[in-house]
């Protein structure tokens, strides 16, 4: 005897998903009703609408397919956007007709990859992990660069002495000298200071150690310190 | 297994090689490529090529666009197959690498106004293009209805939010399961579900007032 289909067979729904609460789960027993409430019986709207994915793809177990079908019967709406979803996939599938590669699409490809090809091939040579001439031949094209660099960038001495301005020195009267020793803390010593940074207060005594150290054992009585005490002045003639 | 199998036979040239080729499944090919048998990715791109064209298609809208990004994904397949992850499926790597390059191309085009003058040039050839009988047996009113539903279709897919839409394309049109396509979009498979119900809902609701 065949079985009955699932609109006249003798119907129960058991308990499942999200019933309301406070009460036994509903029983039908004969065909089963016609329309049901909206908030009905086997699961509620948001258990179906959870489920309703498998359910499309025929991948729930056969007791859920059994709740889902008997919440489409319950609840309109859910049955509503069960058609809805399911007409619409059929559309998809029907009429979305694949397109086709152009005709010119395998040539096109074929020229990227022959180039492909070379370069690979072109790289595999010069890199390539056997390859020791490749190798070589690298370490020395980036040798010869560093020297070629560094030549352009240190011209010939005799250049050099052309281009820049020679100076002379010219000695401070010792007048001067006397009026306008070293000071103890310079502008820079101060500013220095203020930053907080022992470094450079000491860096910048360190840096003044030769003149400090000229002037008091020679400029006491001397009237020129030579380092200090010059100006270089660009010779104009 | 099917890469011992290639070896051991005999190197039959021309056709033969190719008619081996083609009884063998995604990972025999790919081991037969990377054994030496350049021949071997011709068969890739035969396989591979249409389904690239039609997925890259479907997501970004943009037919000659979607030709170049599938040659660069068969490009980047030929330089990196040897990094190919063999206990994987092919066909999911070679996806995901079409994801990556449709999702860079839309993201680039809603940084570059240019693109939209494609889509809209892309239009305007469509309008000029001569009339074409697809099938004289036909009825026209038949004609147009087909053509009908079918715009309706990709414009209703093409209304969909870019994530939604690319799980709907891999899910309808490509066929593949939920776990490819967590894998090729790189997201966890409830993340999946979840997208796909409302990618289905969302079209369903598109569409529907049409096909009433």
């Amino acid at each position: 005897m065949p079985a009955p289909s699932l609109a006249s067979r003798p119907f129960r729904l058991q308990s499942a998903g999200r019933l309301p609460v406070g009460g036994t789960p509903p029983v039908w027993v004969g065909t089963e009703p016609q329309s049901f409430p909206h908030d009905c019986r086997s699961m509620d709207c948001r258990a179906f609408r959870r489920r309703h994915l498998a359910f499309v793809d025929d991948t729930l177990p056969g007791v859920d397919i059994g709740q889902m079908q008997a919440h489409i019967i319950a609840c309109a709406r859910c049955a509503q956007m069960d058609l809805a979803v399911r007409r619409s996939l059929l559309v998809v599938r029907n009429h979305l007709s694949p397109i086709e590669p152009s005709s010119d699409f395998s040539e096109r490809l074929s020229a990227r990859l022959e180039r492909e090809r070379q370069n690979l091939t072109g790289a595999g040579a010069l890199f390539g992990s056997t390859s020791w001439v490749g190798f070589a031949a690298m370490c020395g094209g980036v040798i010869t660069i560093g020297v070629l660099a560094i030549a352009m960038g240190e011209p010939p001495a005799a250049a050099m002495a052309a281009r820049l301005p020679a100076v002379v020195l010219e000695a401070t009267p010792a007048s001067m000298w006397q009026h306008d020793p070293v000071p103890d803390a310079t502008p820079a010593f101060v500013a220095t200071v203020s930053t907080g940074m022992a470094i450079l207060p000491a860096l910048l005594l360190a840096e003044e150690v030769p003149f400090r150290t000229t002037a008091n054992t020679e400029g006491q009585g001397a009237s020129v310190s030579p380092a200090a005490l010059t100006r270089i002045v660009p010779d104009i003639r | 297994m099917t890469d011992v199998a290639f070896k051991t036979a005999a190197v039959p040239a021309g056709t033969a090689v190719r008619e081996q080729l083609r009884r063998l499944d995604d990972a025999g090919v790919v081991s037969a490529f990377l054994t030496g048998e350049e021949r071997a990715f011709q068969e890739l791109v035969d396989r591979y090529q249409t389904r690239l064209l039609n997925f890259i298609y479907r997501t970004i809208g943009d037919r000659e666009r979607a030709e170049d990004l599938v040659q660069e994904v068969f490009i980047r397949v030929y330089r990196h197959l040897h990094r190919f992850d063999r206990s994987k499926k092919f066909s999911t790597w070679i996806y995901t690498i079409a994801s990556n390059l449709a999702k860079n191309e839309l993201r680039n085009r809603s940084r570059n106004p240019l693109v939209l003058f494609q889509a809209i040039r892309k239009n305007w050839q469509d309008d000029d293009r001569p009339l074409q009988f697809e099938d004289t047996a036909s009825r026209p009113d038949d004609l147009f209805r087909k053509r009908h539903l079918r715009e309706l279709v990709e414009s209703s897919v093409g209304k969909l939010p870019e994530h939604h839409r690319q799980v709907f394309i891999l899910r309808e049109l490509e066929g593949k399961s939920y776990e490819e396509i967590a894998e090729i979009t790189s997201c966890n498979l409830g993340t999946v579900k979840s997208r796909l119900n409302r990618a289905r809902n969302a079209f369903a609701s598109i569409i529907g007032p049409s096909l009433s």
